[in-house]
């Protein structure tokens, strides 16, 4: 397994779930994480002894970007729309620039801010609704 | 490439409502959707009712004709009429009455924050195989501004008045602008400020911190509301 430079990051939104293009991807985006969750239910019981045991239930997926924004680009001006709208909107991220997933979410966050020396940014939150889909 | 410094934003608050009368509209969309003409006018005021006339025909012959209510959406933030059906080619549309909110820019403002944020609740079930699932709940619009002017100073240097400690004082919702790069897309809301407060230690600057939060108004005598929304 190779060490991978950050810089190779690539972030796309689109309205469906089908393969993102070139022209998908989100400009600007400086940092990301997407950490897959899952929910455990405990199941110890008095045969366990000391030890807790737990079972796999749910899984999720949060996404947070942010990076410096642009009001021009069309798939930043999706994270706008979409958390207005409510509806599903698809957020691959491809760590290494071709391997990740493709993420159904609901956005559930975008902010603007900027003090008069630096640049306009934004930042956006964004929860799963449904299951990933491997890239590629 | 879209991207700005932040020092080009543009705050502008919603100054004193004004009457419109017989305000032209330009056809946007296939004979059905309209905006006021004149882009200084298109933020409409939900606190007044709007009548909306259709001259089907055009200029010339004929006459404009009260459009019934429920046959039109009216979005406030960017005054546009979408109605439900093709007004046909040759129909010329107008808002016969009604209020605009000019928009008056907030003098010294040094840093912007605003934030739209979507509850998602948890609809998982037993179809979505082992991943959660979300359905979209409600909107809302919070955010900050950091100014140096004081809160008595009147940001309105023409008839009108703007002056942010007699708002809070109010309670009045206010309409917010925001844009960077000084022209192009924008976000407006109607918000209720929550905060209005001076800093500045011995060594500093005074800096007036402002908070606020999403306040959506429902138009007079429509089920369409005035809250939050990105334009052109």
């Amino acid at each position: 397994m190779a060490t991978t430079a950050a810089n190779a990051k690539k972030v796309y939104a689109k309205a469906s779930s089908s393969a993102p293009s070139s022209g998908d991807e989100i400009v600007k985006v400086k940092d990301v994480s997407h950490p897959l969750k899952r929910d455990t239910a405990e199941t110890t019981g008095y045969s366990d002894g000391i030890y807790k045991t737990r079972l796999a239930t749910l899984a999720d997926v949060s996404i947070s970007l942010s990076g410096t924004e642009d009001m021009s680009d069309t798939p930043q001006g999706l994270l706008r729309s979409y958390v207005i709208s409510g509806a599903t909107l698809y957020i691959t991220v491809l760590d290494d620039g071709t391997n990740g997933y493709t993420y159904p979410v609901i956005v559930t966050e975008y902010g603007s801010d900027g003090a008069v020396g630096d640049a306009a940014g934004f930042s956006c939150s964004a929860e799963l609704n449904g299951a990933p889909i491997a890239v590629p | 490439m879209g991207t700005n410094a932040a020092y080009t934003t543009v705050v502008r608050a919603g100054g004193t409502s004004t009457a419109l009368t017989n305000e032209a509209c330009t056809k946007v969309t296939a004979n059905t959707v309209y905006q006021v003409t004149d882009a200084t006018k298109r933020v409409l005021d939900p606190a007044v009712a709007l009548v909306v006339q259709v001259d089907a025909d055009g200029p010339g012959g004929g006459s404009y004709a009260t459009a019934a209510a429920t046959t039109y959406t009216v979005d406030y933030l960017s005054g546009t009429i979408t109605f439900t059906s093709d007004q046909g080619s040759a129909a010329t549309v107008r808002i016969s009455s009604g209020n605009y909110i000019p928009l008056v820019t907030l003098a010294k403002v040094k840093d912007y924050k605003g934030t739209l944020k979507r509850d998602a609740s948890e609809a998982s079930n037993f179809d979505g195989g082992g991943y959660k699932g979300r359905l979209a709940a409600l909107l809302d619009f919070t955010g900050s501004l950091t100014l140096h002017e004081l809160g008595h100073y009147d940001h309105d240097s023409g008839g009108g008045t703007i002056i942010l400690n007699s708002l809070i004082a109010a309670g009045t919702p206010v309409l917010l602008d925001r844009r960077v790069g000084g022209s192009g897309a924008y976000l407006r809301a109607w918000v209720l400020l929550e905060e209005v407060g001076v800093k500045g230690s011995v060594e500093s600057v005074n800096e007036l911190e402002v908070s606020f939060s999403l306040a959506a108004q429902r138009g007079t005598g429509r089920s369409d509301y005035a809250a939050v929304g990105w334009g052109t």
